[in-house]
């Protein structure tokens, strides 16, 4: 049976009837068209479904909507400011982090809850924190680099 | 997944009763990690989910006369960030940090590695060496229960239908030990041990010999276990070489795994073996203050 529910995604209110067993990777894309959070494995093991839920990173596809209630909620589509790249999006592209772009909005985000919280990451912290993200197009280098460079420009 | 009901009740007691008048149709969520793969993978059918996210006890980790009590309902994140189980059970520490990933320790708990009971555990053979205790709540009381004696098969637990795991109390460790927990795996994150082996051990600051040891192995037996015999040839000796070997290959004799996707049995039982004397030695020498291997 639906329930009505709130959820509060990228600063905005939805409300919204959603089933008990809809995850919130679910609705964030079939329901508010918000792709750009990708669905890969659904099992929590690839990141590519990862989002900030009250600033930590979470696989959105192990999360059920209706428990995200209450929570604030940070897709990559709530990065950019009025058409403004965050520092990390601007230094992905420019590093040349993006090949096929699959992995790359989960594993920003993941990398923004990392700079939110450790401004200064050692190369070794970053590969330890966006582990949780895989990459199978780049490598990894790239995207560590340009995690690195943004914390230098961050804030 | 299935379909299936939700409900969110504000406190243990009345998830307790939920749970009481469901029986086995009513599945607990904690930070769901783990019970949503198990639902999508339609390995459990559950006809009730009752999520613990309104309840505000058992999130805390609080020291009281010496023991500490860790929530079950905090998330592994809360676990390897909180300063008193770094500082005074690094071994538990180090272990959370191997499970998962970022992401997963964000909402995993550490109720739900325990009660989710897969052999592999990351947290089990540590808090079984910790000497780890289980606070269950259920409709009749609260009930305690060895760590140790908590698990009984893959995936199942001495827990009742309609019981809850409130807290995992871990005893004031006495005297200057030390514990280390090896998880054996294909890569640093994002995967289960293929064998885990959890050591915890206390030398005399007069001789250097052994005071106390346990030995724990996890992912290598239908559930983790403690191999005291290996342990009892160590107690009182000094750690030589030669001892260590043999109580090592008692271990692997004890282990009993299985071969899977990861590795086969074999490797399994040998690993088992060369990963205790491994942590054993790097314990000693971590407690002399020599440098490890």
């Amino acid at each position: 049976m639906k329930r009505r529910i709130e959820l509060r995604i990228n600063g905005e209110i939805y409300e919204l009837e959603v089933e008990p067993r809809s995850t919130l990777l679910k609705v964030i894309r079939e329901i508010l068209g918000l792709t750009g959070t990708k669905c890969g494995c659904e099992r929590g093991e690839c990141g590519s479904c990862t989002v900030l839920m009250n600033g930590l990173p979470v696989n959105s596809c192990l999360v059920l909507a209706v428990e995200a209630e209450g929570s604030d909620i940070l897709t990559i589509e709530g990065l950019s400011k009025d058409g403004t790249l965050h520092i990390l999006q601007k230094n992905f592209v420019e590093y040349g982090a993006i090949q096929c772009g699959f992995c790359t909005p989960g594993m920003i985000m993941t990398a923004k809850a990392l700079l939110d919280t450790n401004h200064r990451p050692t190369e070794e912290e970053v590969r330890q924190y966006i582990a949780g993200n895989f990459c199978r197009c780049t490598g990894y280098d790239k995207i560590v680099k340009s995690i690195l460079s943004s914390a230098l420009e961050y804030k | 997944m299935k379909e299936f009901e939700y409900i969110s009740p504000n406190s243990v007691e009345e998830a307790v009763s939920i749970l009481a008048s469901h029986g086995e149709k009513a599945k607990v969520l904690a930070g769901g990690t783990d019970l949503l793969n198990l639902i999508s993978a339609g390995k459990i059918f559950p006809k009730l989910i009752v999520s613990l996210r309104n309840i505000q006890q058992f999130r805390e980790i609080k020291k009281q006369d010496g023991s500490v009590s860790v929530g079950a309902f905090c998330t592994l994140r809360d676990v390897a960030k909180s300063e008193v189980i770094r500082d005074e059970y690094q071994i538990l520490h180090d272990a959370v940090q191997q499970i998962g990933s970022v992401q997963i320790r964000s909402r995993g708990t550490i109720g739900g590695n325990i009660c989710n009971a897969s052999p592999a555990a990351d947290t089990a053979a540590p808090l079984i060496v910790l000497g780890a205790e289980a606070i269950i709540q259920g409709p009749r009381g609260e009930r305690r229960k060895p760590i140790v004696d908590f698990f009984t098969e893959p995936g199942r637990t001495i827990l009742d239908p309609d019981e809850i795991l409130t807290t995992i109390r871990l005893p004031e460790m006495k005297g200057k030990g030390d514990g280390l927990y090896i998880k054996l795996g294909r890569r640093r994150t994002i995967d289960l041990a293929i064998v885990g082996v959890a050591v915890y051990m206390v030398l005399r600051p007069s001789n250097g010999e052994i005071d106390d040891i346990r030995i724990a192995i996890s992912s290598a037996a239908p559930k983790p276990l403690r191999i005291f015999d290996a342990e009892s040839i160590l107690k009182g000796k000094a750690p030589k070489k030669s001892l260590i070997e043999k109580a090592a290959l008692m271990v692997g004799q004890a282990s009993d795994p299985i071969t899977d996707v990861r590795a086969s049995k074999e490797y399994r039982k040998e690993m088992v073996k060369v990963l205790t004397m491994r942590a054993i030695e790097d314990l000693t020498a971590r407690l002399n203050n020599e440098p490890q291997t």
